[in-house]
């Protein structure tokens, strides 16, 4: 049996294909400014890289931001449920995850699961940018580094600062004070990610206090993010490999269940 | 007259102000509200009436004067008594937030902007009042009070901090007598205890109606929309005569009830608590519906739950019908503004477990710090009982509509889980 | 004679159904099988077993003649009409078992009316004429409750009640002359009348109709006995105490067989009074008793007039139990001077009247006016009993009634000392008002149309069980409350009706 979630994010777009527990193909793409379309196109590309079509997929769940602007498949759901479902199946038997962080460009998510998995409570930050992806980019361009030099050079620094501004944008502003000051870009980026790592542990805390940890989305590809949340929870977090996958492979998931749950029926 | 509440040597002459892009703004946002109720399948035969009371503009009758109010602590029956009728005052509309804020602070909550704004404008309802009546509900509401007393003649009724009758009963008595007083010289009439006996009677009736209305939309939600339902109600306190209102309501009831109970598959149904919805801002009642959720019962002082409870009195002394009066609006109120929200909790769990409810919606506006903290326990209260919760944090504006939607939809598929 | 007696062998049978013993025992037992058995079938099954069980050994007991003395002395066919006519109409939910029900009060209905044609039948032919309503007690219990069932269901609760009402007080002001048993009871009445004497009121001039040698049935609440003719029942339980007072219990000790009757009797009468107490709590206060039907009419011309009524502090509700409790206790221990009492009936050179309690008492004033008119006005006690104490406490104490009702709606209930026992049974008898408080929307309707002015019901949140000693069980807070369900009245653990808002118009 051979399902697929589409995860239609606000920044990137990704389609994870699954085979009976095993992933076949994860492929990442940006949204661009119709992710609609661009949904679409990745889905039948992945499907030809893997050599199948359509008919071949018994099952597809789009989830996401743009998840109804893409008219794929039978199920459709939030990507919430898609990153409990994600989580589950990648968790280990005797370690089970209870406090999921998902921080991705334009908003960041935690999860309190129980103990059967399933979603307890959640909470959202898409009102604001501090806190999501999208500040660490605005204040690397600031720096005027690339994405990963930036994360490079807060995971050098030895010294902590603090950086007071709690919205992004005057964030920006407090840089442009602290370079004038000769303050090490490496400290400036280090104290950025401490900021949004504070911001981020804060809203997990009103969540869930309770392990093991599971950290996915973009935001889980920036060690220096992950170090600096580990410190501020102090907890251990686990990070999977594909860890901006794991909403889309609950997708899948998602839509395998319903398909069994529909065979059941039957 | 202002009822001696505020001071006279600092009256300040009413700013008004026409700004013409707001107001075609806000009639693009009630259009679009209609549109959206436009395509319910299924609505009663007279709605158009209802919509019209809510939309209006206000049909002032010759000789009926107006008494306009805030909140669901005023007892109106005296108005109809006086033979005025009373209109609330609070307003839903987002493009009349701007306009509000432009004259007020921008910390306060949207409703106390927005219903500021129309007393700004020439044609607004409260221009056509003869006297405005304003609980202090909230501290929003006791400063606009001050404010509003430079525009139409102001009454401020002093509720007590807690629900308490062993110590607030008289003080709560002898604010209805001074309300009452208050209203006799506005409107320059004699208050006589049959009219306020008629009145309590028009009141009741129209108590019963709603909960019939209730009961047969719970048995078979898509017979009628939780937004007409609303419409419906808030007509009733948008100055329409009751006696028609109560007629053409019997009416939709007759037809909710021909409709029978429903016998298809029934949408995840939900107890709606928490501020104020007022027409047009039905942005969570659209979200609902249109994430596959019905309300099947609110503690909404916009809702049902507004005209839930009859003034029962007993004896027909003076003070047996203040105190009937005080009791029924003050006392019995579930709203935040006192002390303790037992009766509001009392309330939600007795709908959940009469309605079978299988979720409990809070919505809260943003910066009303009343129904925000509140949320701490009734969350955990309901956790407790294993009641599925969702808490709904916004203002009036539209665009954080499809991030609402986003928790919605996952609050219903974690509900839908058992399923 | 016909029907009547043509029953009779069923009547003899159906005896045990009479025993107050019976009636407690399986009201209990439904309550305690109620919380075991969610099976009704079972339920019926064992009480049915019960009432077989007790019916044999009632027989048996029966057959010899000291077990016929005692248990005729606890017998009264109010025990049967509860039994087989009043626990089914509280307990039957409305359906076909209920509607079949309603055959049997409407048969005890019917026969109650042959019961008078019966008894029309003994009065010879040439004194043919109208004699009210000659009716055995039984038929008359029987029919009168049949009644009130019957026309129940077109009631509404306030309604209803105030049938009840109408109905007690007929029956027991005007049932001294109006019910007689037959025609040879009628006559013997009207034989008594030239010797009474007004402004006396002895209590042997007095001849309740259901007094028997052997049985007496004392009410809780007032039914007074100096009513026409005796009125219909005994009287009020405080004339049982004052009996008790007055037996020399000398000889009872040493063994007087006319004293050991007397207090065999008594004892009797007290085992139904507090069975009966057991079974409705204070509601003889609010539904049954006489006096306060009267009082009522003084309530209505103050609400006519819209003035608002008096309500007691704390302070002053205390003050009325203490006199009240105070007066009895006073009446009750002069009642023990009655065997000491000379030949003038002074006791050590005071005048004291036989029944201390009933010499001051408002019901003695007012029921013998009530039953009869104007003309037989009893006067107030004359100066020199209990040297003017008597006088001056029946003025007071009848100012008190009258003020109390015109003013403070049932202010006069706390005081009044026959209501008090079976005021202690509102909590731990059958009877219990019961409340929700999850449904409670603290409105305070309870509160204001307690005519007793008790405001547990209103402020209780944390238990479900909200009666009082104070509370009449009138049920105007059930009537009232505008939450459905949210208060109930609770027999034996079975709701009997609740709170619901009428969405009639």
């Amino acid at each position: 049996m051979i399902c697929a979630g589409v995860d239609i994010g606000s920044t990137t777009t990704k389609v994870v294909l699954l085979q009976n527990g095993e992933v076949l193909a994860a492929v990442l793409a940006p949204s661009g400014n119709l992710p609609g379309r661009t949904a679409t196109r990745l889905y039948t590309e992945t499907l030809a890289q893997a050599g199948l079509s359509e008919k071949d997929v018994d099952a597809v769940a789009t989830t996401g931001y743009g998840r109804r602007l893409a008219d794929l498949g039978d199920l459709v759901m939030t990507e919430i449920k898609a990153c409990a479902a994600g989580v589950l199946f990648r968790q280990a038997a005797d370690n089970p995850i209870h406090t999921v962080i998902d921080v991705g460009g334009q908003d960041t998510k935690v999860l309190a699961l129980d103990d059967q998995g399933e979603v307890e409570d959640f909470s959202m930050n898409d009102k604001c940018a501090a806190g999501t992806g999208r500040f660490l980019e605005m204040l690397a361009h600031k720096l005027e580094l690339s994405y990963e030099d930036f994360v490079a050079e807060a995971l050098r620094s030895e010294t902590t600062i603090q950086m007071n501004a709690t919205c992004a944008v005057f964030a920006e502003s407090e840089v442009v004070g602290l370079l004038a000051r000769n303050v090490p870009k490496c400290d400036i980026a280090a104290a950025a990610h401490q900021a949004i790592a504070a911001r981020i542990s804060s809203m997990v805390r009103r969540v869930s206090q309770r392990g093991a940890y599971y950290f996915v989305g973009g935001g889980a590809r920036n060690a220096a993010l992950v170090r600096a949340l580990a410190e501020q929870l102090n907890q251990q977090l686990i990070v999977p490999p594909d860890a901006q996958f794991i909403v889309a492979l609950g997708a899948a998931l998602g839509a395998r269940r319903k398909l069994e749950g529909r065979v059941e029926k039957r | 007259m202002t009822a001696e509440q505020f001071d006279t040597r600092y009256a300040v002459a009413p700013r008004f102000a026409g700004d013409p892009a707001a107001r075609q703004r806000a009639e693009l946002v009630v259009r679009q509200q209609l549109q959206h109720l436009a395509k319910l399948t299924h609505r009663p035969g007279n709605i158009g009436w209802f919509e019209k009371q809510v939309v209006g503009p206000l049909d002032q009758r010759q000789g009926t004067p107006l008494i306009g109010y805030f909140c669901n602590t005023i007892p109106v029956e005296v108005a109809y008594a006086l033979g005025a009728r009373p209109v609330q005052l609070g307003c839903g509309n987002p493009a009349l937030v701007q306009p509000g804020e432009e004259v007020l602070s921008g910390e306060i909550c949207p409703l106390a902007k927005s219903s500021f704004a129309t007393f700004l404008t020439a044609d607004g309802t409260p221009r056509k009042c003869a006297a405005v009546v304003i609980p202090t509900s909230c501290d929003a509401k006791k400063k606009l009070g001050e404010i509003v007393a430079d525009f139409r003649p102001t009454f401020m009724l002093n509720l007590p901090p807690e629900q308490n009758t062993a110590r607030y009963l008289r003080l709560a008595v002898a604010e209805v007598e001074r309300m009452a007083t208050f209203l006799a010289d506005v409107l320059g009439r004699r208050l006589r205890r049959r009219d306020l006996l008629a009145a309590i009677e028009l009141t009741r009736h129209r108590s019963v109606l709603v909960r019939r209305l209730q009961t047969a939309r719970a048995a078979n939600p898509a017979a009628l929309s939780v937004r007409d339902f609303f419409i419906i109600i808030q007509a009733s306190f948008a100055g329409a005569d009751l006696t028609e209102w109560l007629h053409e309501t019997t009416r939709v009831i007759s037809e909710v009830e021909a409709a029978g109970p429903s016998h298809t598959h029934q949408r995840t149904p939900l107890i709606l608590t928490g501020a104020p919805i007022f027409w047009p801002n039905f942005k969570p009642l659209n979200l609902i519906e249109e994430c596959g959720a019905d309300v099947v019962a609110d503690t909404l002082c916009t809702g049902a739950q507004s005209c839930f409870d009859p003034v029962v009195c007993d004896e027909h002394s003076w003070s047996a019908l203040w105190r009937a009066l005080a009791q029924r609006y003050i006392f019995a109120s579930p709203c935040p503004c006192f002390i303790s929200q037992a009766t509001r909790l009392s309330r939600i769990l007795d709908l959940v477990a009469e309605f079978k409810a299988e979720g409990v919606v809070n919505y809260g506006l943003r910066l009303c710090p009343l129904f925000d903290m509140e949320v701490y326990r009734l969350s955990r209260i309901l956790k407790e009982r294993r009641i599925p919760f969702a808490n709904m944090r916004t203002d009036y504006s539209l665009e954080d509509t499809e991030q609402l939607r986003v928790r919605l939809e996952a609050f219903l598929e974690t509900v839908g889980a058992g399923t | 004679m016909r029907v009547t007696q043509a029953i009779q062998p069923v009547l003899e049978l159906a005896a045990p159904l009479n025993n107050c013993l019976l009636a407690v025992l399986v009201t209990v037992l439904l309550l305690w099988l109620r919380r075991r058995f969610p099976d009704v079938r079972w339920r019926l099954l064992a009480v049915g077993l019960v009432v077989s069980g007790f019916a044999s050994a009632y027989h048996l007991m029966a057959s010899e003649p000291a077990g016929a003395r005692w248990l005729a002395a606890l017998n009264s066919p109010l025990f049967a009409v509860y039994l087989v006519i009043i626990m089914p109409a509280l307990y039957l939910p409305r359906g076909p078992w209920r509607q079949a029900f309603m055959v049997f009060p409407a048969a005890i209905l019917l026969l109650a009316a042959f019961a008078v044609r019966d008894a029309y039948d003994t009065v010879p032919p040439d004194r043919r004429g109208f004699y009210w309503l000659l009716i055995r007690p039984a038929f008359l219990i029987g029919g009168v409750v049949s009644l009130l069932v019957l026309i129940q269901p077109l009631l509404s609760l306030e309604w209803f009640r105030r049938a009840v009402r109408l109905t007690c007080f007929l029956l027991l002001v005007y049932g001294g002359f109006a019910l007689r048993q037959d025609y040879s009871d009628y006559q013997a009445m009207l034989a008594r009348r030239p010797q009474a004497q007004a402004g006396i009121m002895n209590l042997s001039e007095t001849w309740p109709v259901l007094q028997s040698d052997r049985r007496m049935l004392y009410l809780p609440g007032a039914p007074c006995r100096f009513t026409a003719d005796g009125g219909y029942v005994q009287g009020c339980n405080l004339e049982m105490f004052q009996r008790f007072m007055q037996l020399d219990f000398a000889k009872v000790r040493r063994g007087d067989p006319g004293t050991i009757g007397t207090l065999s009797v008594l004892l009797g009468a007290l085992i139904l009074f507090l069975c009966l107490c057991f079974l409705s709590g204070r509601w003889a206060c609010g539904w049954l008793c006489p006096l306060s039907t009267l009082g009522g009419v003084l309530d209505w011309f103050r609400r006519r007039l819209g003035l608002s009524h008096l309500k007691p502090a704390q302070p002053l509700k205390l003050t009325y139990l203490f006199s009240g409790l105070g007066l009895a206790g006073m009446g009750l221990a002069m009642a023990k001077a009655y065997p000491h009492l000379d030949a003038e009936g002074k006791f050590a050179g005071c005048k004291i009247p036989i029944y201390p309690f009933c010499k001051i008492c408002p019901s003695q004033q007012i029921c013998p006016v009530a039953a009869h008119g104007p003309d037989n006005y009893p006067g107030l006690p004359t100066w020199e009993w209990g040297f003017g104490f008597f006088r001056v406490a029946t003025i007071a104490l009848l100012a008190i009634f009258v003020l109390s009702f015109a003013m403070g709606r049932r202010l006069w209930c706390r005081l009044c000392p026959m209501g008090m026992i079976s005021g202690l049974f509102n909590r731990g008898g059958m009877v219990r008002l019961v409340k929700d408080a999850s449904k409670c929307n603290r409105c305070g309707v309870c509160a204001e149309v307690c005519p007793m002015d008790i405001d547990l019901v209103r402020f209780e949140m944390n238990n479900n069980d909200v009666s009082s000693f104070d509370c009449v069980l009138c049920l105007k807070c059930v009537a009232k409350c505008p939450r459905d369900g949210c208060l109930q009245l609770e027999h034996a653990g079975k709701k009997v009706v609740e709170s619901r808002f009428p969405l009639e118009v």
